[in-house]
């Protein structure tokens, strides 16, 4: 049976109306669409940018700032020194439900970029093969 | 099988402490292995949440993460039993519960929004094209869309700044999510409104382009019409590229 979408129109007349007008009037104001790439790219790019942006405004805070005054600062580090060690380590189900990979504490940043894509896969494929806790984040 | 009400009376005890980490009497227990009992469901909730919104979770402070967390956890019955769709009632939680403001950032629903939007197309039901064909004429024969998109308008764009960036641009922004045939690789496009409009006639309304640039023309004759038809080619020929567009309907005649 063939499925349709049902969430497509978001478009209200006013806002066509607004499209149209700005085309009309800048002429030299040409449209286009700008492709960004997969949910990988796009999520690796804008976290960049914002870390990008969170250390710009700690260079901005340095002066006068008191140390330790921005938690951002602490966090950097943290993250980048996780990032080697928890991307390469084994599966949820080689640990407790809740420990490992997909449970482990607040403080320890895994592999983002990585591990969300991991997530999904999990969900495509993997979802009616594991008990809580054995399977990669406690996935059904 | 039906509980008995004192096990009925424990669970309910022991889901309160693990939910919420208060009265930990639950009678049978020791007070040490209840402790580890919270601290891996509430990481199981925590890293589910910390693998589907990076970016969130790169932008909210530790504190901010961990109220949020903690508040999700104790506070918000689940109505789904699938672990990995919490993400979508977490963003519905966070929105409901105003934390945008209440951290004095107003692109958090949108940030959240944005990072649900990958895995719901991901997961999203297959939605088979009628058949198509690969050749056609660009300007007078109806296109075949990809079916799995998702079209979501945004006030900030979280999609293209840093978040806190994002504050300074505030406006309408439509974003085109998709789902790659064959590969099922979610892919994103920054649209501006008047390709949202093209795209809605073609996918929507079935219209060719030709079609619409009629239609528009006679709607506003000030609109300049061989710029129109170039602005809408260059549209149509970057969606079939992107594998928004696939291909020409087949028409049938009896």
């Amino acid at each position: 049976m063939k499925k349709e979408n049902t969430k497509r129109t978001i478009l209200t007349g006013s806002i066509i109306a607004g499209a149209l007008l700005t085309f009309s009037v800048t002429t030299n104001a040409r449209p286009v669409s700008q492709v960004m790439g997969s949910g990988a790219e796009v999520r690796t790019e804008i976290i960049d940018l914002n870390i990008n942006s969170s250390v710009n405004n700690l260079l901005e805070l340095k002066c006068g700032a008191e140390e330790g005054s921005s938690k951002k600062a602490e966090a950097k580090p943290v993250k980048s020194d996780k990032k080697e060690g928890k991307a390469t380590e084994a599966k949820c189900g080689e640990g407790k439900c809740g420990e490992g990979k997909c449970g482990g504490d607040d403080s320890k940043k895994s592999d983002k970029k990585t591990t969300k894509a991991e997530l999904k896969t999990e969900k495509k494929e993997k979802t009616t093969e594991a008990k809580c806790g054995e399977g990669k984040c406690g996935a059904e | 099988m039906l509980y008995s009400t004192k096990t009925y009376q424990t669970q309910k005890k022991l889901t309160n402490w693990v939910r919420t980490g208060s009265n930990p009497e639950v009678p049978g227990t020791v007070l040490e292995g209840l402790k580890q009992y919270r601290r891996l469901f509430r990481n199981n909730i925590n890293n589910t949440m910390e693998q589907a919104f990076p970016i969130s979770f790169e932008v909210l402070n530790k504190e901010q993460w961990k109220q949020l967390i903690d508040d999700f956890f104790a506070h918000h019955d689940a109505k789904t039993p699938h672990v990995w769709k919490l993400p979508f009632e977490f963003y519905q939680f966070v929105n409901k519960q105003k934390y945008s403001s209440k951290f004095n950032m107003p692109f958090l629903n949108d940030l959240l929004h944005f990072e649900w939007l990958e895995i719901e197309i991901f997961t999203m039901q297959d939605i088979l094209p009628e058949p198509y064909k690969k050749t056609g004429d660009l300007l007078n024969d109806r296109i075949e869309c990809n079916n799995e998109f998702q079209l979501t308008q945004l006030k900030y764009p979280v999609h293209l700044f840093a978040a806190k960036e994002s504050l300074k641009h505030s406006g309408d922004y439509y974003l085109l999510s998709y789902r790659m045939p064959e590969t099922y690789e979610v892919k994103f496009i920054d649209f501006p409104v008047l390709h949202v409009l093209f795209f809605e006639k073609i996918c929507n309304d079935r219209m060719s382009a030709n079609e619409i640039i009629k239609e528009i023309s006679d709607q506003n004759p000030s609109v300049d019409k061989k710029q129109l038809k170039q602005n809408i080619e260059e549209f149509i020929e970057t969606m079939f590229s992107e594998k928004v567009f696939l291909g020409y309907s087949e028409t049938y005649q009896n």
